[in-house]
């Protein structure tokens, strides 16, 4: 490994520590982030996706 | 109504538009539309900093310029909404609702322009003739550099810095390509590897100042974007300089 490789390994990797701190102070202070947790797929209603203020309100589905 | 609201109104409406991205002209016309549709006399003198609307009686209403940065969405919509006043199709009740609506616009998510701007910079990367590999270099070097621009803007770091910052870490990045010896044109992802930073915008709107003789909103853009491509600049280049490649 030559000299450059190495400076660029070093600066690559200042910014990749920069990131991963963030990500763990974030995932380490927010209180509520099991209560986040959200599933890859789940069922919902279609005005969860889009919503247009001034919808009606819709609670006859049930 | 009194013409002071109509006047505030114009104010808060003209520091929203500058300071979404729309030129000194756009911005004269709209309020030239929204006045003569209300029936008031107003005129609009427009700073790099601040805007004043001076109603005929001799108010003058002052507002600092709001900084939502460049989002051509409320630009649009903003426009529309002078047309739709002009146009007689909704009240000034209604604009001042719509405007509050427009004004209170979430900003489009972060992950969306991560990913379309790391996107669009590859692209350039190929419109310069880089192979695939530098293609995607730019694109791995667009999406850290963007990140860590997102990360200091939200903490509140200076844009010069912050510029700085991202066209060295981008950069050294893309380097990768010259340094492990991948691909064809690792001089092209080096050079492309920063363009996501460049100020477009305010320079275009700095020329169409110039043309519409606002000399100070225009020396201000241009200044602003001038510093921030020196700022890119030396990012790119002390990231040269460390990983020793002299190419020039």
């Amino acid at each position: 490994m030559n000299e450059q490789m190495i400076r660029w390994c070093a600066i690559v990797g200042i910014l990749l520590c920069i990131f991963i701190t963030r990500c763990l102070v974030w995932y380490f202070s927010h209180p509520n982030r099991k209560a986040r947790h959200s599933h890859l797929i789940e069922i919902g209603k279609e005005r969860e996706i889009f919503f247009v203020p001034g919808d009606e309100e819709d609670d006859d589905d049930f | 109504m009194t013409s002071e609201e109509y006047g505030t109104f114009i104010a808060d409406y003209a520091s929203l538009l500058w300071g979404c991205g729309a030129t000194c002209i756009r911005t004269e016309k709209n309020v030239a539309r929204i006045s003569a549709a209300l029936g008031i006399d107003a005129t609009v003198e427009i700073m790099p900093r601040h805007v004043h609307v001076i109603l005929g009686d001799g108010t003058v209403i002052v507002r600092k310029m709001t900084h939502t940065g460049i989002n051509f969405d409320i630009n649009t919509r903003l426009s529309r909404l002078s047309w739709d006043l002009a146009d007689s199709k909704i009240s000034f009740e209604e604009m001042r609702r719509r405007f509050a609506e427009i004004a209170g616009t979430p900003p489009t998510n972060r992950w969306e322009v991560l990913g379309l701007t790391s996107a669009a910079n590859a692209a350039f990367c190929a419109i310069f003739g880089g192979d695939i590999m530098a293609m995607a270099l730019v694109m791995i070097a667009t999406a850290l550099g963007f990140r860590l621009k997102q990360i200091m803007l939200s903490a509140g770091r200076d844009a010069r810095l912050t510029c700085l910052c991202a066209a060295f870490f981008s950069a050294t990045f893309s380097a990768a390509g010259y340094i492990f010896g991948l691909g064809a044109t690792p001089e092209i992802a080096v050079g492309t590897s920063v363009l996501y930073l460049i100020p477009g915008v305010p320079y275009i709107n700095s020329v169409s100042d110039i043309i519409g003789r606002h000399y100070l909103c225009a020396m201000s853009r241009f200044l602003d974007a001038l510093i921030l491509t020196c700022c890119l600049s030396a990012g790119l280049a002390s990231g040269l300089c460390i990983l020793g490649l002299k190419w020039f």
